[in-house]
Formats: C-alpha cells, sequence, structure tokens
C-alpha cells in the first residue's frame, strides 16, 4: 500500500537524518576534524576547497568544522531541554490525571500560565538571571517544554484513568501511586516518546533562535544560529555562508519530524491514514 | 412489493463483506435483521441506501418500486435518499451534530429537498416531530443534541428520516442503547408508523426478543448472508433451527437451585449518595447472604452502578452503614465492557494474576479452567480473544483470590445473545460451587431472572420492591415495576413455544 | 450569562497580576545594577548611591513593586533608562509597526494555511496532499529568522521587489507597507504551516464522524455534508490552536524586527536587554504577555460562542 510505503520512507530518511546529526556531533568532538575555532584572518571567505570542504568564514574559520561543532551545541541543548521538560513535565501530567482536584487545577493553570508567555520572553528574562550560554538556553527552552510534557502527559493519561481495568486494579488492592506507574505509564510511553522527538526537533529550532539574537551559547563554542546571525552582513559577498547553518538546521529538524511523525504512525492505527 | 434485493454483494479490497443477500420489502410491514456482530447486518442497510464505506464496491440488485437504484447516478440517488427512504441510526450523541441544535437536523432534509424557507420548513419539521412523539414542551429548535435524553435524541432521529413521508424506513440498531420502557415505545411507535403509514420497516438488530414483539418477519445474516428467515407467527424450530436455538438462548432460564439461608456477607443501610447536588441513592438497604444472588435493576439512572460502586468500596457514600466484607480483595467486580477491563499490554494471565500477592502459575491456570478456558489463554492478550471468553477471563481474574463477595455490573449486557447464556451458566455454577455472594446489576429483567435469587427493584434511587425473583417478575406489585416487567421482551414467552399454531 | 464574562474577566486579570510580580521578580534577581551600567563600572560609590536613590532602586522591593503595578495601571510604565523618556511613548511610537505586521501575518497565515488544509483534506491521498504536507513539514524546519534571510535574499537583493529593511513610517501612504511585506511573509509561513497540518487531520477527522453519514442519509451530497458538518466542526481544533500560536507569533516578531532592522516593540525589548533598560524590559514585556492573554481569552469567548457544549446554562 502506497501509504505504508511512505511511512517506510519516513521513518528510513528520518532515522538517516538523526543518524549523521548525532554522527557529526560525534565526530566533531574527535580529533581528527580541524579545530573551528582557530581564527586565521588571512584565509577569510575562501571557496569551497579540498583543505576546506566548505570554504571559510569572515574569519578564516574551516566552515564544515563549525558546522559539525554546532551540531553538538544544538544536540547537546535540544536533548537537555527535552530531559528537564519531560523530566518534570510527565511525573506532573501524570499526577494531574490521576486525581481531580485542587493539584489539577495549580498543575493545569501553570502549564496556561508559560504558555501564555511568550518563550523568548521567558529567555529573555532567564538570560538577564543567569546569564547567556549553554545552561541558559538548556534552562530557558527547559522551562518551555515543562508545561508541553504536562499537557500531553495529561491528555494521554486521563481517559485511561476512566478504564474497568484501573478500578479493578484499585480493587486488587493497588494505591493510586502504584497504579499510575505500574498500568498508566506503560501505556502512555509511545505517545511520550513521539513528543520527545517533535520537541526535540524544536528545541535544535528554538536553540538556533537563541543563538540567533545572542542569548545562546557563547563564543567560541559554534551555534548554527549564531552563525546565521554573522553570515547576515556578508549575505551579498557569501551567500555560502547564510546557506550552510541553515541547512543543517532545517535537516535536523526535519529528520526529528520526520521520525515523530513515522513513530506516531506506528503507534495509534487511529491516525493511519484511510483510503481516498 | 416495495423493494426487492437480490444477490447484494459488497467487497472492500477483494474481501468479501456481504455475499449474496436476498430480501424484499413490502408496504406496511415491518422486516426484523438480526445476527451476530460481524454478520453484515448494519453493512446491508447501509447497502440499501447506497452508501457502502469508502473504497467498497456494490454489486447485484437493488429495485425501489421498479428502478434500479445501483444504476442510479449520484444526483439521483440523493434526491431518493432522506425522501424515499429515510434512515434512522443507533443512538449516540455522535449521530448528531453537536454545533446544530436537534430541530435543526429534521429541517435539514426538507430545505435540501423541497428548498422550503426556514418558518415554513419548521412548521413541517414540528409536525414531524409531533409524530415522532417527541415531547411537546421542549423546544427542539433551541436544545442541543447534548442537552436532550438518549430516547429524546432518538425520537428526533426518526422525525428526521420520516419527516417527507418516506415509503421505506430503515433502522441499524435503533434502541439497543436505550432503556427498556423507551424501547419498547419507540418500537411501539415503529409498529404504527408501518400500520398507519403503510412505511415499510427494515430493523437491524442483535436483540431477537425485542424486534419479534413487533416484526412480521425476521431473517438470521452469518457472515454476510441470509440463512433463515421466516415469518414471526410462523416460526418453527425444524425449517429455522438457527432462529429458534437464537430465541432459546435468549430465553429466561428458571433460577438455578434455590438458595437456602447462610451467613449475612453484606448488611446495607440507609445508603444515600448525591452527587453535585443531585440525589443518586435514597436510603438503600439490604442483605446479602453468603451464596446468595441478588439482583439490582432499574432504569437507567436509577442509581444501580453507583450502588455497585459504593458496595464494591470504590466510592463513598454520604451517609449510611456497610458492614461487609473486610480486607482488600475481598470483594471483586465484574464490569460490563470485556476489553475496557484488561490493560491492553499485560497477557490475560498477568492480568488475572493481579489480586494475588505472588503470582503463581499454577493458581492462574486453575482460575482459567474453572471459568472453563484453556490454560493457555494466559498468554493472549485482550484483543486477540472474543468478548465471551474475555469475560470469562475478567471472573477468573475476580475470584483467583478467592473473595467473599463478587458484584458484577451489567456484565453480560455487551456481549452477543447467545454468548449470554453461557456467561451465565458459569456465573450460577461457581456461586454454588464456592458459596459466593454475588449483587447482579442488570437493566434487562430476562437476565435477572436467570441469576438472580432476589431482586431488588431501583427507581430513582430509592428502593420500590424487592422479594424472590421469580415472585416479583410475575406478580409485581410496585407500579414501576409493573411498567418494567411490561415492558421487557425477553419476559414475553409469546414466541417461545417450539410449536405455534397460527395466530 | 454576563455574570459568566465577568468572571472571566476577573480571571484575565488575576493572571495579569500574577504575570506582573513574576516579571518584577525575574527582573530582581539579576545581577548587575542599572545605575553602575549607566555610569560605569568605576562610577564613585556616592554618586552610585544617589542615582540609586534617584531612580528609587534602594526602597525595599514591595514597595518597588506597588509603585510600578500601581504605574502599570495608569499608564505610566516609568521612565527608560537609556533614553530618559516615558517608556509608555517608546511603546506607543513602536506599535504602529508591531501591530500592523502581527495583524497582517495573522490574517496571511489564516488564509493560506486553512485553504491549503482544507484542499489537502479534500484531495486525500492525491500528490496534491502529499506535496502539501511535505510544504508543510519543511517550512515547519526552517528557522523563521533563516526564512527571512532567505526571503531577503531573493526578493531583496537579488530582485529588489521589496526592500531589504527598515521601516520609513507610514508616511508614504500604503506605499511604505512594502517594507512589511516580506517580514510579515516570513512570519506567517510557520504559522501557517501549523494551521494547515491542524485543519487537514481536524477534517479528515470530522468527515469520519457519524453525523456526516446520517446527514448524507438524509440526501446530501457529500460536499453539501462536508461543508455543513464536517467543516464547522474541524475549525474548532483549529480555532484553539490560532490561539496558543499567538505567543509564538509574538515571539517570532521580536526575532523578525531584528532581521528585518523594523522600529517595532520587538526590536525595543531587544535592544533594551542589551542595555539592561529595566522599565522597557518590563514595560514591553507586560504588553506582550497582555496581548497573548487577551487573544486567548477573545478566542475562547469565539470558541463559546460556536460550541454550544461550552457554554453552561445556570
Amino acid at each position: 500500500m502506497r501509504v505504508k510505503l511512505l511511512q517506510g520512507v519516513g521513518l528510513r530518511v528520518g532515522t538517516c537524518l538523526i543518524g549523521g546529526l548525532v554522527l557529526m556531533a560525534v565526530m566533531a568532538l574527535s580529533p581528527w576534524v580541524n579545530d573551528p575555532t582557530l581564527i586565521h584572518v588571512a584565509s577569510k571567505l575562501q571557496a569551497p576547497s579540498f583543505e576546506h570542504w566548505l570554504g571559510t568564514d569572515h574569519l578564516g574559520r574551516d566552515e564544515l568544522g563549525l558546522v559539525m561543532r554546532g551540531a553538538v551545541a544544538s544536540l547537546g541543548v535540544a536533548v537537555a531541554a527535552v530531559g528537564i521538560g519531560a523530566g518534570i513535565g510527565v511525573p506532573l501530567g501524570l499526577m494531574a490525571a490521576a486525581r481531580e482536584g485542587w493539584l489539577r487545577q495549580v498543575i493545569m493553570r501553570a502549564s496556561d500560565f508559560i504558555f501564555a508567555f511568550p518563550a523568548l520572553v521567558i529567555a529573555i528574562l532567564l538570560h538577564d538571571t543567569l546569564g547567556a550560554g549553554m545552561l541558559n538556553a538548556m534552562v530557558a527552552i527547559g522551562i518551555f517544554n515543562i508545561p508541553v510534557f504536562a499537557r500531553t502527559a495529561f491528555g494521554s493519561a486521563q481517559p485511561i484513568w476512566t478504564l474497568d481495568f484501573i478500578r479493578a486494579a484499585r480493587l486488587s488492592g493497588k494505591g493510586t501511586y502504584r497504579i499510575a506507574v505500574v498500568h498508566v505509564l506503560p501505556l502512555i510511553l509511545p505517545a511520550m516518546i513521539v513528543q520527545v522527538t517533535i520537541q526535540l526537533g524544536l528545541g535544535i529550532l528554538a536553540e538556533a533562535g537563541l543563538s540567533y539574537v545572542g542569548l545562546g551559547v557563547t563564543p567560541p563554542i559554534p551555534s548554527w544560529g549564531r552563525m546565521l546571525n554573522e553570515a547576515q552582513t556578508l549575505i551579498a559577498i557569501a551567500p555560502r555562508l547564510a546557506l550552510v547553518p541553515g541547512i543543517a538546521i532545517a535537516l535536523a529538524v526535519f529528520g526529528f519530524t520526520l521520525l515523530g511523525d513515522a513513530l506516531s504512525l506506528t503507534i495509534d492505527p487511529r491516525r493511519r491514514e484511510r483510503q481516498p | 412489493m416495495l423493494m426487492d434485493v437480490h444477490a447484494l454483494c459488497l467487497a472492500l479490497n477483494e474481501t468479501p463483506l456481504l455475499k449474496g443477500v436476498d430480501l424484499s420489502l413490502k408496504s406496511g410491514s415491518i422486516l426484523g435483521l438480526v445476527g451476530a456482530s460481524g454478520s453484515g447486518k448494519s453493512l446491508t442497510a447501509l447497502s440499501l441506501l447506497v452508501l457502502p464505506p469508502l473504497g467498497s464496491k456494490l454489486s447485484g440488485t437493488i429495485q425501489l418500486n421498479g428502478r434500479s437504484l445501483l444504476t442510479l447516478g449520484d444526483a439521483e440517488l440523493c434526491g431518493i435518499r432522506g425522501s424515499a427512504i429515510g434512515m434512522v441510526f443507533q443512538e449516540s450523541a455522535s449521530s448528531f451534530d453537536p454545533l446544530r441544535t436537534v430541530g435543526d437536523h429534521v429541517t435539514e432534509s426538507i430545505r435540501w429537498h423541497l428548498g422550503l424557507g426556514r418558518e415554513a420548513a419548521r412548521i413541517k419539521a414540528r409536525q414531524a416531530l409531533k409524530r415522532a412523539e417527541f415531547p411537546a414542551d421542549i423546544d427542539a429548535f433551541k436544545r442541543y443534541p447534548h442537552e436532550v435524553s438518549g430516547g429524546q435524541r432518538q425520537r428526533a432521529m426518526i422525525a428526521a428520516a420520516l419527516v417527507l413521508s418516506p415509503q421505506l424506513l430503515l433502522a441499524d440498531e435503533p434502541t439497543t442503547a436505550l432503556d427498556v420502557t423507551t424501547q419498547a415505545s419507540i418500537l411501539t411507535l415503529f409498529r404504527r408508523l408501518a400500520n398507519e403509514d403503510k412505511m415499510a420497516i427494515l430493523i437491524v438488530s442483535h436483540d431477537l426478543p425485542a424486534i419479534a414483539t413487533i416484526a412480521d418477519e425476521v431473517a438470521l445474516m452469518e457472515k454476510g448472508t441470509i440463512v433463515e428467515r421466516s415469518a414471526t407467527s410462523q416460526m418453527s424450530a425444524e425449517r429455522t433451527p438457527k432462529l429458534a436455538a437464537l430465541f432459546a438462548s435468549a430465553r429466561p432460564r428458571g433460577s438455578s437451585a434455590q438458595f437456602s439461608g447462610g451467613d449475612a456477607v453484606l448488611r446495607v443501610s440507609g445508603i444515600c449518595h448525591a452527587y453535585s447536588s443531585k440525589p443518586s441513592l435514597n436510603d438503600v438497604s439490604f442483605t446479602l447472604r453468603k451464596g446468595e444472588c441478588l439482583g439490582v435493576v432499574g432504569q437507567s439512572g436509577s442509581g444501580k452502578s453507583t450502588l455497585a460502586r459504593i458496595v464494591a468500596g470504590l466510592s463513598k457514600s454520604s451517609t449510611g452503614n456497610i458492614e461487609g466484607p473486610k480486607g482488600t480483595g475481598r470483594v471483586q467486580m465484574v464490569f460490563q465492557d470485556p476489553l475496557g477491563s484488561f490493560n491492553p499490554r499485560w497477557t490475560l494471565g498477568q492480568s488475572i494474576a493481579e489480586p494475588l500477592r505472588t503470582s503463581r502459575r499454577d493458581e492462574v491456570e486453575n482460575a482459567l479452567r474453572d471459568v472453563g478456558l484453556d490454560p493457555s489463554f494466559a498468554h493472549q492478550y485482550p484483543h486477540e480473544v472474543s468478548g465471551g471468553q474475555a469475560q470469562r477471563a475478567a471472573i477468573a481474574r475476580a475470584l483467583i483470590a478467592k473473595p467473599d463477595l463478587l458484584v458484577l455490573d451489567e456484565a453480560v449486557s455487551a456481549l452477543d445473545v447467545a454468548v449470554r447464556g453461557q456467561v451465565l451458566d458459569l456465573l450460577d455454577s461457581l456461586r454454588v460451587r464456592y458459596g459466593l455472594a454475588m449483587l447482579f446489576i442488570t437493566h434487562d429483567l430476562g437476565v435477572a431472572r436467570s441469576v438472580a435469587n432476589r431482586l431488588l427493584v431501583l427507581h430513582e434511587g430509592s428502593v420500590v420492591e424487592e422479594g424472590v425473583a421469580s415472585e416479583v417478575l410475575s406478580n409485581p406489585r410496585n407500579p414501576h415495576t409493573q411498567a418494567l416487567v411490561a415492558a421487557s421482551p425477553s419476559l414475553n414467552d409469546k414466541f417461545f413455544a417450539p410449536e405455534r399454531s397460527a395466530d | 450569562m454576563a455574570h459568566l464574562l465577568a468572571r472571566r474577566i476577573a480571571g484575565l486579570l488575576v493572571t495579569m497580576a500574577v504575570a506582573s510580580v513574576l516579571v518584577f521578580a525575574m527582573i530582581q534577581i539579576l545581577p548587575g545594577d542599572p545605575a553602575e551600567l549607566m555610569l560605569g563600572a568605576d562610577a564613585r560609590p556616592d554618586t552610585l548611591m544617589v542615582l540609586r536613590h534617584e531612580m528609587g532602586l534602594d526602597r525595599p522591593w514591595l514597595i518597588q513593586y506597588t509603585d510600578w503595578a500601581g504605574g502599570l495601571l495608569q499608564g505610566d510604565f516609568g521612565l527608560s533608562h537609556t533614553y530618559h523618556v516615558p517608556v509608555i511613548s517608546l511603546i506607543l511610537e513602536r506599535l504602529p509597526v508591531s501591530l500592523p505586521l502581527a495583524i497582517a501575518s495573522l490574517v496571511l497565515a489564516m488564509i493560506l494555511g486553512i485553504t491549503s488544509g482544507i484542499i489537502a483534506a479534500a484531495r486525500h491521498g492525491s500528490w496534491l496532499d502529499h506535496a502539501i504536507r511535505l510544504k508543510t513539514q519543511l517550512v515547519l524546519a526552517l528557522p523563521n529568522f533563516w526564512l527571512a534571510m532567505l526571503l531577503v535574499f531573493v526578493f531583496a537583493i537579488s530582485w529588489h521587489w521589496f526592500p531589504a529593511g527598515g521601516f520609513a513610517g507610514w508616511n508614504g501612504g500604503i506605499g511604505s507597507a512594502r517594507a512589511l511585506v516580506l517580514p510579515a511573509i516570513a512570519l506567517a509561513l510557520p504559522q501557517a504551516a501549523i494551521l494547515s497540518r491542524v485543519m487537514r487531520q481536524a477534517l479528515l477527522e470530522t468527515v469520519e464522524d457519524p453525523y456526516v453519514l446520517a446527514a448524507r442519509s438524509r440526501g446530501l451530497s457529500r460536499a453539501a455534508a462536508l461543508i455543513a458538518h464536517a467543516l464547522p466542526n474541524a475549525f474548532l481544533p483549529v480555532l484553539s490552536v490560532l490561539g496558543l500560536q499567538f505567543s509564538f507569533l509574538l515571539a517570532g516578531t521580536i526575532i523578525i524586527e531584528n532581521v528585518f532592522y523594523l522600529p517595532g516593540l520587538g526590536r525595543l525589548i531587544f535592544q533594551a536587554v542589551n542595555q539592561r533598560d529595566l522599565p522597557v524590559i518590563m514595560g514591553s514585556s507586560m504588553v506582550l504577555i497582555a496581548s497573548v492573554m487577551i487573544v486567548s481569552f477573545v478566542v475562547d469567548l469565539i470558541a463559546q460562542t460556536l460550541d454550544p457544549r461550552l457554554r453552561r446554562r445556570s
């Protein structure tokens, strides 16, 4: 069936892209790659050559090396942010679903509240408390991930609590906490995994945005977002510098999106495409 | 002959769903189409409207007044649907557009087919609503689907179907989700429509006794074809053995071995419960003894399920006293939906072992054998087994820790009629064997008669009658009980005699 | 119904109040002293103290907060540390840029997103459907500032259709709106992609709902049933997404205004962050937060008008 084929293609392409991303990050940390932080103004703005596969930037740094190192920042921040978001958000969502009452109200209101704050405002305000840098980016994006995961966990968990086997578990003597861990959590795990892939993609975008405005990782750590910022004024002279990091970001996010879509189709057969 | 159907076939992606259905429908007469789930009954009804599922192919002939429907184009078919043929679906709020008022659904076909203005259409709609016995004191044009009851919605749907005076009315499980008394009155409405308006009516249902009360003819479907048919006034076990068997399994058996006293397991007194200021239980008291099965019956909304949950300890009552089995796991429950009773990712074996502190494989296997299932079922997943098998597994789970009290909340209502009898027999034998006390909640008086020793009748939260089951059902004293008994088709022995003389 | 409305407005005000406390608190924890920034790190301590006293920074936090909050309610957002003009006037100056930009991109996003979503759902499974979905996913994978840069590169630098940045004010009449075209597109595209996805998914689901089949059984053609029943119901989830997305839209304007050098609210915040201009940061943050909350409030109201299930009868 044509759709199943597309699903398989999506899964494979997505996995390849992500695999490539991780590979780049790992290799970037190895000694084989040119150190991109080496500034060598004399060789600035060179076109791609054998020595510099993607050329050099306005400070003579190796563009390819910069891109590969940028993968480290992007992945690192995205993973940490998802870790914070899911680690705190999922238990909160589970708790909110388990019982009606004030706890649920508080958690849901707080989530709505954080959503209402434009994410960048949070980052800006955090920047003032934490300063720029990788930590700031991780925390800012992580804080914004918490309500996302709380909401998704709540939405997935809530219908489960109304099912009869939860009542049967209670009659067997299990308390709310045990039921949440033993029954509910494994059942919402697939949806959570899908959300993780989505948020990883969004996290990379967010990190790029923060670095672009100067709130992300600080120099000399390379970051795709900051590279785009620096390339902006040079766009007429060396469009390559503006294209390469952007394409890197796009491919990385696209890979996660494909992965997430393919996973969600396999998990929830109701969402599979119906025939025309 | 209003409609003639020959060799109707429906195939979806090479899989045949209907394999040659023949039937004919006469003006003024009602045909009941029965069969197990998956037999193709609903698909047949939809096919008569030429509305098969997306991507499937219909073949064969459908003649309506001599016109062959399967050769008509889209526009002509749209002209026929809703005006010459009307359809009523199984009640569920989802058959109504939640954004439109109930009345709007009735005016929709008027305006579509006749192009009338709003006021003119509403006049016609109100007439149809009246014909369908929609309550006159409710303004259908100001109410939305979620604001009216199931029975009222169903009447509105019937009104929408007959507003243009169709010659043929198709009804797919029209009363399955309704109360017994509402079901009886809607079935009577269908009979009136057939008699007075000379409509041909096709009713699809899995509930044979209910249909048999009003149908002129019944047909049994199995795996996509009609295997037996008979006029209801001339049913005989020889000519239509499967239909007869279906009747027999729906027939209330006498309740089992007389129950002869035992220690009280459960004493309930003065239970009151209110849910957001609406009282749902009002001073309910009763005693349940070891080895006894107490049936709790009543319409939906009478508080039966609330009572079940309170007795099981899942909810707290506002006031009142319960003296029951102490300790975790002493009270167990079997629920209505066999599939929802199990964690879909656990094997049946894991679920059955849940009430035990330490699970041992032999205990699970014994429990399975007790309920008539092979021990290999322990490795199956809930979605891999049939409804009846899943419910047996639910019983196994409930009994594995040897509880003192078993609460069953509509435990057989979701099962096919043919399977119900087997499960009820199983429960009976388990009760006698282990001396279980059982609290059996059901809205179906026939089921209650088969399984209960004593009966408690609830109406709007209060106990209105109590006594030995067979006596309460044969001589109900309270008017509410009387209404319930009168409306229950499965108590009606009219069709159960194997030899029948023409009436 | 009016009583319900009053309750919700009260809720809105309470949330705003809490937001203001949070904003204030976060700013207060910052390391670094505005007075020092203004005078330089090696200013004399007593001069610093005098300046701090002038700026009111040595008063207890509670007093500072109530002063500021009280001022907010009266429209007084304090004085900008950098420009020494009332913050409110700075904000009002920038609104004529940011507001039209936000509205234009919202409208554009809705038009693009909803129509493409409907088309994709109606032609489900066809190449058009797949093409739209692919485009949607691609657009969402791009950082919006990069998209903006590409737009600038193609349309401004290479083809000279639109200016590459800057905004000369509205004096030029409609013509001056040309400077807002590229920014509006850059903002609108990601929003349109999300709306398209949600619209498509929602329509695919509602088309399968039983009431659509019921309408067909009454004689409605496939298209009529879709338009009369599936479509209105499909709009509900789209509406709620719209409300949520507004805050992302505003976040986007901050970045886009920077890419295009537009003198709007976003740029103001951004510069204020770099200059540690507290009153401006706090004031504009409150304006942004307030607009998000007002928008989601309005969206909720609209949803209630459309969906009878959300209305509560007494």
